[in-house]
């Protein structure tokens, strides 16, 4: 058994098996050998970690992707629509809560799970003008009049040679 | 603890969410705030757009070389291009820029039929030839216009020019002529080097002649060697029959007897090019109203007589690894809204060997029984792409892309990657009444492979009856119009 604190000080109980899908706890727990030591996570909170700790309860025994399958990873990356259903459930969040999962998938060092969260926030991007994704995402835009008419031109017709 | 927004994000992450889109929409993306924009600046993020989406359109990349080599503004350029002509194709209708310019070349000597021989890649160069494909001249005149500079800038007298060829490397085009005289002694093979650069004034001069006795049939260049073709004839034995090639450094010669296979003996013609390293060469042959292609290839080292793998300047078929990669017949199917007419060939095909596959336009006629409808005219279009970029091709057989045109081809050009070809037409059909020159922008796709086609909505005085020929710089977006009046045009579609 591992157990995690979180930012607030919550403490998790998981198995092992579960929690090594994160590298970073899977190294930690290498470094420090069999410990009964909590391993504190400065930078997840709770509410989070219960949603990774979901996922990673759910993904449970699948293999890990190694250095090899990453190329073939990078190859079907494209394909959003490739979120598995349980995924799909699993990521129906609000904003806020998706954009921690991502930060925490990051900060944990779950590929996988990181790589559900970027597609789902691409498939939100999609077909969007810059204008709609500013809304969707609450962006100021923050571009001089000079640079906005920089971006139209390089969007437009190619310029004289 | 604040929850990060969106463009707060650490930029790796950014650059993850962005791996996952289109190129549109990487583009759209980039547009959003300063932030999202950073990405722009990592030539990584630009390559992994455009290996996505090279995934499905060839790139305009310079030719000879893939994204690894390129740097990030070049990458960057692509990318920008590929998504204006994208955009440009989604269109209800296909623009032309706003800075379609002409340039005249009248007042200069010329008389009034020009050909566009080449687009010097990456330049605002245009290599011409005035001089009557039919009766032919003793002299001709080849010229290279500066769409920069507005002028034509350099000149030099040529005779006939019968059959040509082309390779670029930096600042310098090289072109290869074959020169047909009446007199056969007199025929001869050429180099022309067109010199340029950015603090040089662009020049033209011969650099290379060789007598040539056998009329050839086709001609090739490559780095030092130039080479052709003496055909074989319809029934006797011609014992100089084969592919020549010259180090036209050295002068010496080698000879690579090359025999076709019975099918493709009676052959209208055969073409080379040269793609990746390879030397290939297509046959067309045509039995009754069935067409045979066939592409061959050959390492391109063992025609440079100087190299030291063939010291006896002689190859035989047997001796190389020469590939019959493709073979097919192709019966005349007319368009779906002609079934039911009797359709038969009528031309032969136009033809053309490209980095990208094998394509075939082939001009075909629809009578009626009835005498008071007029022949219908059509062009089908084939594409057979190739399965890898450089030799050992493979062809995925079932792979064939066909697409059609309503009307006669009046001339047409293919850009280098073969990723685009411009096709002139004069359009005479009963879908569509007589209608003048158009102007249709192919592109090809290559998986699955697929033919798009868009007629070029240009104002009404492109469409005259007055062109002469036309050229294609597909990594700028140009096409190149010349004019019986004396003038070139310069038309952006991207």
């Amino acid at each position: 058994m591992v157990l995690l604190v979180t930012s607030d000080n919550e403490q998790f109980t998981t198995e092992k098996d579960i929690v090594e899908r994160s590298v970073l706890i899977k190294n930690m727990l290498e470094d420090v050998g069999e410990s009964d030591q909590p391993i504190p996570l400065p930078n997840v909170s709770s509410s989070v970690l219960k949603k990774v700790l979901e996922y990673c309860e759910h993904h449970r025994g699948e293999p890990l992707p190694t250095a090899d399958s990453e190329q073939s990873q990078d190859e079907t990356r494209k394909r959003t629509t490739d979120i598995s259903e349980w995924d799909q459930k699993f990521i129906t969040v609000d904003q806020e809560m998706l954009f921690e999962i991502i930060l925490a998938a990051n900060y944990l060092d779950i590929k996988s799970l990181l790589d559900v969260g970027c597609k789902t926030v691409a498939n939100m991007i999609k077909g969007k003008t810059p204008e709609e994704i500013r809304k969707l995402f609450n962006i100021v835009n923050d571009f001089t009049p000079e640079e906005e008419a920089q971006i139209k031109k390089e969007n437009e017709w190619a310029e004289d040679r | 603890m604040k929850v990060l927004a969106l463009n707060e994000f650490p930029l790796d992450l950014l650059f993850e969410i962005a791996a996952c889109l289109d190129l549109a929409d990487v583009l759209n993306f980039l547009s959003v705030c300063h932030s999202f924009r950073l990405l722009g600046d990592l030539r990584h993020f630009w390559k992994r757009a455009l290996e996505q989406e090279q995934k499905h359109y060839p790139l305009a990349c310079p030719l000879g070389t893939d994204l690894s080599q390129l740097d990030k503004s070049e990458l960057e350029s692509i990318a920008r291009h590929t998504h204006r002509v994208e955009k440009n194709w989604d269109q209800e209708e296909f623009l032309i820029g706003p800075n379609t310019k002409e340039v005249s070349y009248s007042g200069f000597g010329i008389r009034d039929t020009v050909e566009i021989l080449a687009i010097i890649p990456g330049t605002s160069l245009v290599l011409l030839h005035d001089g009557d494909p039919v009766f032919r001249e003793d002299n001709e005149i080849l010229f290279v216009v500066d769409f920069e500079a507005k002028i034509p800038v350099v000149v030099l007298r040529i005779k006939r020019i019968t059959h040509h060829a082309h390779y670029d490397e930096p600042g310098r085009h090289l072109m290869a002529i074959y020169s047909e005289q009446d007199e056969a002694s007199d025929s001869a093979i050429f180099i022309v080097s067109v010199t340029y650069g950015p603090d040089e004034t662009t020049q033209i001069q011969q650099i290379f002649q060789q007598p040539l006795d056998n009329p050839c049939n086709s001609i090739f260049i490559h780095k030092i060697v130039v080479g052709y073709r003496i055909p074989t004839h319809f029934e006797s034995e011609n014992h100089n029959a084969g592919i020549y090639s010259i180090n036209y450094g050295t002068k010496s010669s080698v000879k690579f007897c090359f025999t076709p296979n019975d099918d493709i003996k009676f052959a209208g013609f055969e073409f080379f090019v040269i793609l990746g390293s390879s030397l290939a060469f297509a046959a067309v042959g045509r039995q009754g109203n069935h067409y045979t292609y066939g592409v061959y290839w050959c390492p391109i080292i063992l025609l440079d007589p100087d190299d030291a793998q063939n010291p006896g300047h002689r190859i035989d078929l047997e001796d190389v690894d020469v590939d019959l990669v493709f073979q097919t017949v192709l019966d005349p199917t007319p368009p779906d809204h002609l079934t039911g007419a009797r359709c038969m060939f009528h031309g032969m095909g136009h033809t053309l060997l490209s980095p990208l596959g094998l394509h075939a336009l082939v001009e075909g006629q629809s009578s009626s029984s009835s005498s008071s409808v007029q022949d219908v005219y059509f062009v089908n279009i084939y594409f057979w792409p190739f399965r890898d970029s450089d030799p050992p091709f493979t062809f995925a057989q079932n792979a064939l892309a066909t697409a059609y045109l309503d009307g006669h081809i009046q001339f047409y050009a293919a850009a280098p990657s073969g990723m685009y070809m411009v096709v002139a037409m004069v359009q005479e059909s009963r879908m569509y009444p007589p209608d003048g020159l158009g102007l249709f922008l192919l592109r090809y796709i290559l998986d699955p492979p697929e033919i798009r086609v868009r007629r070029l909505l240009a104002p009404s005085h492109f469409f005259q009856d007055k062109y002469e020929s036309i050229g294609i710089d597909e990594r700028y977006g140009v096409i190149y119009l010349s004019h019986t009046d004396g003038k070139i045009f310069y038309i952006p579609y991207a």
